[in-house]
């Protein structure tokens, strides 16, 4: 009898777990389907919250990760923009640059409102410039240089704002494009004592096409349109973004119709791109604009590294178009400059080191590395020819990449092994010169090629892998800080061929590949997605919908 | 002995089990079919073939070849590890047990410490401090689980010497390393083989756990529970990647866990 209930128990538990279960899951259908009838909506994926909310300044000293940073094109504009290697109108319409390159004034648009209703004018960039440094703290000069030239702002009418630098600096226009620090905020977004107000965690207070309505659910933030928009209405009405922390988990999401898109080379594989790519209910595209470049740096004070013959080998061992095409999938396209050409001042033709083996062999035979005792690994005066190639832990495609690059280097009698080592490890040993080969990235749109050049100066040392490529040349560091107070564009482009042809024929590094940015998306709501003229900002703007 | 565990079911798997993959670890060159380690960036996920007889993983490196030498990586990191463990346990554990008095209590808070942390955190640490290696997975293993042996082997030894034969012993006039090694070690001899040999399991999946978080075996080497960590991404798209090395550690713990289970229940049928 006792039984015969307890099984009834355990029937009727497991009945009403099942309708439960299932009641959660069609109302949650149920609920979104019902949205969708009423307005434009699609929701994204992040692999973190934005705790700290909607600023246009986030700095490692205050943010664990970079938070809403490539969000803020959303919410934010700048006075000016980035477009193809050339600089564009933002909300100046236009500027001036004095002779002596220590004067921009920016004639502002007219008629245009913050999200929170205030007015956008002179006064309010001068405000934005002048707190500036300030939010920026020990950072200043990280993601910028401006804030370091920054003398003041002075306000010449309603509309016309004239920035003065302490001396000149020639990516002064091209900072001004980073919505991350240099995006406008509202005046309401200051205290008085020049501090960010706290309605900033859950508010945006920007010229952008949207803007946060806080956030729900715990993982879940929504974004509207901002109803004082001057520009053109977007597409989509509101989006959201839902915290996924795990890849995997971000793809599952977007098969199951939770989210509609993922956005960015960091939440997908280029496995799960493929698959995305390959079935035809869901869009996958890359950015034309190449983002990064993947490359090699070496420790030229090091053994074997020092001899360029032997740089030169690995340049001709390593056979990027087979790794474009078989690890990559073609999404990355081979790399043999350092800084792509689509950047500013970085078209130049250098000629590259193709892909061939017996010519690396050849140059180490020449630099009196042999294998003398038949081991497959080349030998001079008893030291054996090898090293290590550093690396950053986390990312499969970097494993894979480096993996593949030992392989080759054994081809021609390389023995290297590889270190893997989490971000700050690998850093610290990189700027210690703990290291003969380091795989490395640039810092990737809209930091190259300002900051990419900048850093090849050892004083301060900012990065040694960078350093390291251009320490050989002799005044080397007071060429590279010459080149940012030049004004003359003629000028600046001539050191640019001069740095750029040095690193090459230098081989101070072997660039690999130029990585694109990704994004997939539900067709059946998505019909299009436009990369933003900074692809790593997610820009909902550009997301046509069906 | 031997026909006890010839006689036992379980034995006789476990040691089947165990036999198949040291044998796969004498032989692994033998087996594998291609180079584990080469990279054919060409032969991306290549099919099952002749060439490639459980198909190639995303670096068109041989699966079958990397299982095949995973089985050197898994038994020659485990079986040295629990050698070395064993002279060091027994050594501490049978002094401490037999000296007893002030120095027996000063080693057992010392294990106490020890024993408050987690193994995962002690090899964490090391491997942060020594650097990546197996020689250094192997210390840091050693390390953090020296302790736990070391406390059943003093037990064991506790309760020996209570015995009326180390006293007979004494009376005679058997030195101290006599009645250790002689007397002592001999009668918990059994018992020790029975946890040592239900250790290797435990050590197996302990070092496949630790590489899956990527601690200790460096990258691109052929070890199951890195070739796991490796795999997780294509766990939807690939999942026999993640199957294979995860059927292998599967295979070989079981068989240890057998045949150590099944030697406990032959020695000491009361206990089981």
């Amino acid at each position: 009898m006792w039984k015969r209930l307890f099984k009834i128990a355990v029937a009727v538990f497991l009945f009403l777990t099942l309708a439960v279960g299932c009641w959660q899951g069609t109302g949650a259908i149920n609920s979104k389907s019902n949205q969708d009838k009423d307005v434009n909506e699609i929701t994204l994926c992040e692999s973190w919250g934005f705790e700290d909310g909607f600023p246009t300044v986030f700095t490692p000293g205050q943010n664990s990760n970079y938070q809403a940073a490539y969000y803020l094109a959303n919410f934010y504009e700048t006075l000016v923009n980035y477009q193809e290697g050339k600089i564009v109108p933002g909300l100046a319409e236009s500027w001036s640059v004095s002779d002596n390159g220590l004067v921009y004034t920016f004639t502002l648009k007219k008629g245009v409102k913050f999200s929170d209703g205030a007015d956008f004018n002179a006064a309010v960039v001068k405000k934005n410039l002048e707190m500036l440094p300030i939010l920026l703290g020990d950072y200043k000069g990280s993601y910028e240089n401006f804030s370091i030239f920054f003398k003041e702002a002075k306000i010449v009418d309603e509309h016309i704002v004239e920035v003065h630098l302490t001396s000149p600096y020639y990516g002064t226009l091209q900072d001004f494009a980073k919505p991350m620090p240099m995006g406008i905020m509202s005046p309401n977004a200051f205290n008085e004592d020049g501090t960010l107000s706290d309605k900033l965690l859950t508010q945006s207070m920007g010229t952008g096409p949207y803007m946060s309505e806080g956030q729900s659910g715990g993982n879940i933030y929504t974004f509207v349109r901002n109803p004082n928009y001057w520009g053109e209405k977007p597409y989509v009405d509101k989006f959201n973004v839902k915290v996924i922390p795990d890849n995997e988990a971000k793809a599952l999401a977007l098969r199951n119709g939770e989210i509609d898109m993922i956005f960015g080379s960091a939440k997908i594989s280029y496995d799960g791109f493929k698959e995305f790519l390959e079935d035809r209910r869901y869009g996958a595209k890359t950015s034309d604009e190449n983002v990064k470049t993947r490359f090699l740096g070496f420790n030229l004070e090091k053994e074997p590294f020092n001899d360029k013959k032997v740089r030169l080998a690995v340049s001709h061992v390593i056979d990027k178009q087979s790794i474009c095409t078989s690890l990559f999938y073609g999404i990355e396209t081979k790399a043999d400059n350092l800084l792509s050409k689509s950047l500013p001042y970085c078209n130049i033709e250098l000629e590259p080191y193709e892909h061939d083996v017996e010519k690396a062999k050849q140059l180490l035979e020449t630099s009196g590395w042999t294998d003398s005792d038949g081991d497959g690994i080349r030998e001079k005066a008893g030291k054996k020819l090898g090293g290590e190639i550093l690396y950053q832990t986390g990312n499969s495609v970097d494993h894979d990449l480096v993996l593949t690059l030992v392989s080759s280097l054994k081809e021609i009698g390389m023995e290297i092994k590889v270190t893997g080592l989490d971000l700050l490890a690998w850093y610290a040993e990189i700027q210690e010169g703990n290291y003969t080969m380091a795989y490395v990235k640039t810092y990737g749109l809209p930091f190259d090629p300002y900051t990419t050049i900048a850093n090849m100066n050892s004083d301060p040392l900012m990065d040694n892998s960078l350093a390291q490529g251009f320490a050989h040349v002799k005044d080397g560091n007071s060429i590279i800080k010459g080149l940012a107070s030049l004004v003359d564009e003629s000028e600046i482009q001539d050191k640019y061929d001069f740095i750029l042809k040095e690193l090459h024929s230098n081989v101070s590094f072997v660039p690999i590949s130029y990585m694109k940015e990704l994004v997939v998306f539900d067709t059946e709501k998505i019909a299009d997605y436009q990369f933003n003229d900074q692809p790593p900002n997610v820009d909902v703007a550009g997301i046509k919908l069906k | 002995m031997v026909k006890e565990i010839l006689k036992n079911k379980q034995a006789v798997i476990g040691l089947i089990m165990m036999f198949i993959v040291a044998f796969i670890a004498v032989f692994a060159p033998f087996i594998a079919v291609n180079n584990p380690e080469e990279i054919s960036p060409a032969q991306k996920f290549a099919r099952f073939s002749g060439r490639y007889p459980l198909g190639a993983d995303q670096l068109g490196r041989c699966i079958f070849s990397r299982l095949i030498y995973g089985a050197r990586y898994s038994l020659g990191i485990a079986i040295p590890v629990l050698l070395i463990l064993a002279v060091i346990s027994t050594f501490l554990g049978t002094v401490s047990a037999y000296i007893g008095g002030r120095f027996d209590r000063i080693f057992s808070i010392f294990c106490d410490i020890f024993m408050a942390f987690p193994p995962l955190l002690v090899v964490l640490s090391l491997v942060g401090a020594l650097g990546q290696g197996i020689l250094n997975i192997m210390i840091a293993v050693i390390f953090s689980m020296w302790v736990w042996f070391a406390r059943v082997i003093r037990s064991y030894v506790l309760m020996e010497k209570k015995k009326g034969y180390v006293t007979a012993s004494k009376i005679v006039g058997c030195s101290d390393i006599q009645i250790i090694t002689r007397h002592i070690i001999p009668n918990i001899l059994p018992a020790f083989i029975v946890y040592f040999s239900t250790g290797v399991a435990g050590i197996i999946l302990m070092i496949s756990g630790f590489s899956f978080l990527g601690l200790g075996i460096e990258a691109g080497v052929p070890e199951w529970g890195a070739m796991l960590s490796s795999a997780k991404p294509y766990l939807y798209s690939r999942p026999l990647l993640l199957i294979y090395p995860g059927i292998f550690i599967l295979f070989t713990a079981a068989g240890f866990n057998l045949f150590g289970e099944a030697l406990r229940d032959i020695i000491s049928p009361e206990g089981g």
